[in-house]
């Protein structure tokens, strides 16, 4: 049977149906020929993944990011990003990866960003003579950092299904984010020097500019402060975080920046609206799947099994890592984090491994995944916009490959680094 | 047009929410915490997330691969895409015949503090399923009429 699930889902999948519609397609044997389970139960399940206290943060945190961009808040953004990296080598790589990091408090999805970033600095990074291969390897590695930069779908997606605390991975996403963009725009600056690309600015900016940027664009970088905050003193739990977030969207774009009017605010609702339909059917159809799976006791065979093959923590990990490395490229962030990570969730934590620590290790994985030929999506995404063809990036990538990689070993050999601020706040 | 109308339901579901939990959460931190309110923020939330799924439809945003369909010559791709459409339709009417079943089923259960029928939470499977169905028999009846589009 479990093989049956499998072959299926990879069928569906292959002939071009949507993920979700693949998940149940795949599960509905399950109900089918067991004779035991009627029907019915599947809907029960796509009922149930709705009634979820949690995962009301999702909705929230997608309308509040649209509210956001909608306010004008991205053009400022950029403005300040530019400020801050544009003077070094390779000016305009640096502001693309400073504002990834900063989109990470609004945006919450990396191929969200890939794409805005791709639209946005793409043409204007050619102009300045970057090849289109680094082009787009740098759109694509930098917006990877929005993945562990609360409010992170992702990781609120991965706290739901593997019942792990979302404040927490929120606040565990954030010294990686930083290091992970720190690492990323040396690998940037190495390869800049290394093709001659010059700064965008010609002069260093002077401290005035710079803190009148940073006044300006205060209200979108004080997103994910204003959620340790929340969290530190008990002011609110994630779903909640989330509401409030919209309000303060709310605020900002309508008093502060004034750029927020009906229309805009209408848009934003019904861009949220349709980003919720897609994720939302993912997650009720994985709901149904995951149910599937765990009657069929494909968790507990799969951990009996790798057990049997060894039992050392970090071979464990290992063999994780290149599992989600692998469905990565072929499934997109959502669906892969809704279904893998509870089969290899219980194994990682049978050999003692952090689910905090493994949830942001496992979040950047499957976004890596996107990356990567022969099926990314984040690289999809990013040489779509810019017309790029896939070996100029993959050349391209490779220096930026290596970079991710020494970030990923520096994650996995020191857990402090994602745990040392939750345990010290929460 | 059906399709703003269906917008606006749904923005007006995602409003509601937002007040919803808003108001519970604040009166929860003045000390008057709100029961029901919760409550009806996730029906209402089922609800809103099948509709959004059906608007997500029309849109073409469920993601899934195309490599194989890219590959594939214009001519067939279309009717490879007609095919996909028609396993979907298969797929939302059976779910659509069980989720008419399992409203039934739900209706006597009872739930939370406002004891209200758990039907009306059940039933938003297949209204949502019976829009999705609309618009796949819409999406194929174009497929067919538009010669290579």
């Amino acid at each position: 049977m479990v093989i049956l699930i499998a072959i299926l889902f990879a069928v569906f999948l292959i002939i071009g149906l949507p993920v979700a519609f693949a998940l149940a397609l795949a599960a509905i044997p399950v109900f089918t020929l067991s004779g035991t389970m009627p029907p019915t139960i599947v809907l029960q399940k796509m009922v149930t993944a709705t009634q979820n206290f949690p995962l009301l943060a999702v909705p929230f945190f997608i309308l509040a990011g649209n509210l956001m961009n909608a306010t004008g808040i991205t053009k400022r953004l950029v403005h300040f990003a530019g400020l801050l990296t544009g003077w070094m080598a390779g000016g305009l790589a640096h502001v693309s990866i400073a504002l990834s990091f900063m989109m990470g408090g609004i945006s919450g999805s990396a191929v969200a960003d890939a794409s805005m970033e791709a639209r946005l600095l793409g043409p204007s990074m050619l102009k300045e003579g970057y090849s289109k291969g680094t082009t787009a390897a740098i759109l694509a590695f930098g917006s990877i950092i929005t993945a562990t930069i609360p409010p992170s779908i992702g990781l609120i997606l991965f706290g739901f299904i593997n019942e792990v605390s979302i404040g927490r991975l929120f606040l565990a996403g954030i010294v990686p984010g930083i290091l992970l963009s720190l690492i990323l725009m040396g690998a940037t600056w190495l390869v800049a020097k290394h093709y001659g690309y010059a700064p965008e600015a010609r002069r260093i900016p002077s401290a005035r500019e710079v803190w009148a940027s940073f006044l300006d664009s205060a209200w979108a970088l004080a997103f994910p402060v204003i959620l340790i905050i929340g969290f530190r003193f008990g002011f609110f739990t994630a779903t909640e975080a989330g509401v409030f977030l919209v309000f303060y969207a709310l605020f900002v774009g309508t008093v502060v920046y004034r750029e927020l009017d009906a229309k805009r605010f209408y848009e934003a609702m019904c861009q949220s609206v349709t980003d919720l339909g897609m994720v939302m059917l993912l997650i009720m159809m994985a709901a149904v799947l995951g149910y599937a799976i765990t009657i069929e006791r494909v968790p507990q065979e799969i951990t009996a099994f790798v057990t049997t093959l060894t039992q050392e923590p970090m071979a464990i990990l290992a063999l994780v890592i290149l599992l989600l490395l692998v469905t990565g490229m072929f499934l997109e962030g959502a669906a892969n984090i809704l279904l893998v990570t509870p089969i290899v969730m219980p194994v990682l934590m049978n050999v003692g491994f952090d689910p905090v620590h493994m949830g942001i290790l496992i979040v950047l994985l499957i976004n890596i995944g996107g990356l990567t030929p022969p099926v990314g999506v984040i690289m999809f995404t990013v040489c779509g916009v810019l017309d790029c063809k896939t070996w100029a990036y993959s050349r391209a990538s490779v220096p930026f490959f290596l970079a991710v990689l020494f970030f990923l070993a520096l994650l996995v050999e020191f857990p402090a680094l994602s745990l040392a601020l939750p345990r010290a706040v929460m | 047009m059906y399709q703003r109308i269906e917008f606006v339901f749904a923005v007006v579901l995602l409003g509601l929410i937002v007040v919803l939990v808003g108001v519970a959460a604040a009166a929860r931190v003045a000390g008057a915490p709100i029961i029901w309110s919760i409550e009806v923020a996730q029906l209402l939330f089922a609800w809103l997330a099948m509709i959004a799924a059906d608007l997500a439809l029309q849109q073409e945003r469920h993601i899934g691969m195309s490599l194989l369909l890219d590959a594939l010559p214009p001519p067939i791709r279309r009717y490879a895409e007609l095919a996909n459409l028609g396993i979907l339709l298969a797929l939302v009417g059976f779910l659509l015949v069980y989720a008419l079943k399992n409203t039934v089923l739900m209706h006597p259960r009872l739930i939370g503090a406002t004891q209200m029928n758990a039907s009306l939470v059940h039933a938003s499977m297949a209204a949502g399923l019976l829009l999705m169905l609309r618009t796949l028999v819409l999406r194929i009846y174009r497929g067919i009429r538009t010669p290579g589009g």
